[in-house]
């Protein structure tokens, strides 16, 4: 059964400045959405909006048709990838992966860098590591849907093409939204695009659609 | 059981900062002696802002990590519920035990030690 998430009507202002507005996206189980736009358009705002951890003046976030509120509230709904580090630098792997009740072996079958180290702690892992680390419990865990805001950020090309090839392989078990500046990497896991601009979503078809907005220069 | 253990592995980095405050009350009981009850009041309420304000800056320096417990199912607000309670039962548990049978000096000064000694230990090991 394909399950659907949509944020449909959110209107967002910080002061006299509009956010968003005119906002609509939809994201399905098997599936993976990227979203696209340049610094300041509120992708981030948008996530947060959908978490439930930012109210917006007006918004409707639905599963299947059915408004929900807090989705964040609700991790075999819902699960989110922050922009920035969020496990705790004392733990280690062993103890996130225990937390998440995921298995070790299947963590090292998919990145073998991490042999050998599952009782580092966190903060012993370079950036690329870590951010691994975070993707692979987010996007492993039982959830219908897990949003990732940057997921590509501090990996070196090779992670980035192994945390690629995951994603892919996972997306079977999940829908997912990301979002990410290294728009070729997006635009070649995602299955439907995204591009926020001017505090609307544009479907994208192909790139050169994101030239005519003005998100890149081919 | 699986929120409890991640409550609890929040609470250790608050730890040190509410039970100094807790043994602080019992070393100010115990040095008031036949006087202590008059300043149960004050200390109620000083219990209180106190663990308010190391949740609060537990929140401050910690937020990042609360996406952590968030994607496990522990909400911020079950966190603070959660901490605050225990705290409040570790210092009513101290203050009875002080009111009623008295702890000696000696006694709060190891537990004082010890409690440092502990931290300093697991801190260097992080």
């Amino acid at each position: 059964m394909i399950h659907t998430l949509e944020a449909d009507g959110i209107q967002l202002d910080f002061g006299l400045r509009r956010i968003l507005s005119d906002v609509y996206l939809k994201c399905e189980t098997g599936k993976i959405t990227g979203l696209l736009g340049r610094n300041g358009q509120g992708k981030s705002c948008l996530m947060n909006i959908m978490l439930g951890t930012l109210n917006a003046g007006s918004n409707s976030v639905r599963f299947d048709g059915s408004v929900i509120h807090k989705a964040g509230k609700k991790p075999h709904l819902l699960l989110y990838l922050p922009q920035f580090n969020f496990i705790p630098k004392s733990f280690t792997i062993y103890t996130v992966l225990n937390d998440f009740q995921l298995s070790m072996d299947d963590f090292i079958y998919r990145f073998p860098d991490f042999k050998d180290r599952r009782h580092e702690r966190v903060s012993n892992l370079s950036g690329g590591q870590w951010r691994t680390l975070e993707i692979y419990i987010i996007v492993k865990t039982p959830s219908l849907f897990a949003m990732l805001d940057e997921p590509f950020t501090h990996l070196n090309p090779i992670q980035i093409d192994n945390v690629k090839q995951f994603m892919l392989e996972e997306k079977a078990n999940k829908g997912m939204l990301i979002t990410d500046h290294m728009y070729n990497h997006l635009l070649e896991v995602s299955d439907t695009v995204y591009l926020l601009k001017d505090a609307k979503t544009h479907p994208i078809k192909t790139i050169f659609e994101l030239d005519e907005l003005g998100y890149v220069n081919l | 059981m699986r929120a409890l253990k991640l409550i609890a592995r929040f609470y250790f980095d608050l730890f040190l900062a509410d039970f100094l405050v807790s043994l602080s009350c019992v070393f100010l009981l115990a040095h008031l002696g036949n006087d202590a009850y008059k300043i149960i009041g004050v200390l109620f309420w000083y219990k209180v802002i106190t663990i308010a304000l190391v949740f609060y800056g537990a929140l401050f320096y910690k937020k990042n990590e609360l996406y952590y417990y968030q994607s496990l199912g522990v909400s911020k607000i079950q966190l603070l519920i959660a901490t605050s309670v225990i705290d409040f039962l570790i210092w009513l548990l101290l203050i009875i035990i002080q009111m009623s049978a008295g702890i000696p000096g000696y006694i709060l000064n190891l537990i004082l030690g010890f409690v440092l000694l502990l931290h300093l230990y697991l801190y260097t090991k992080k």
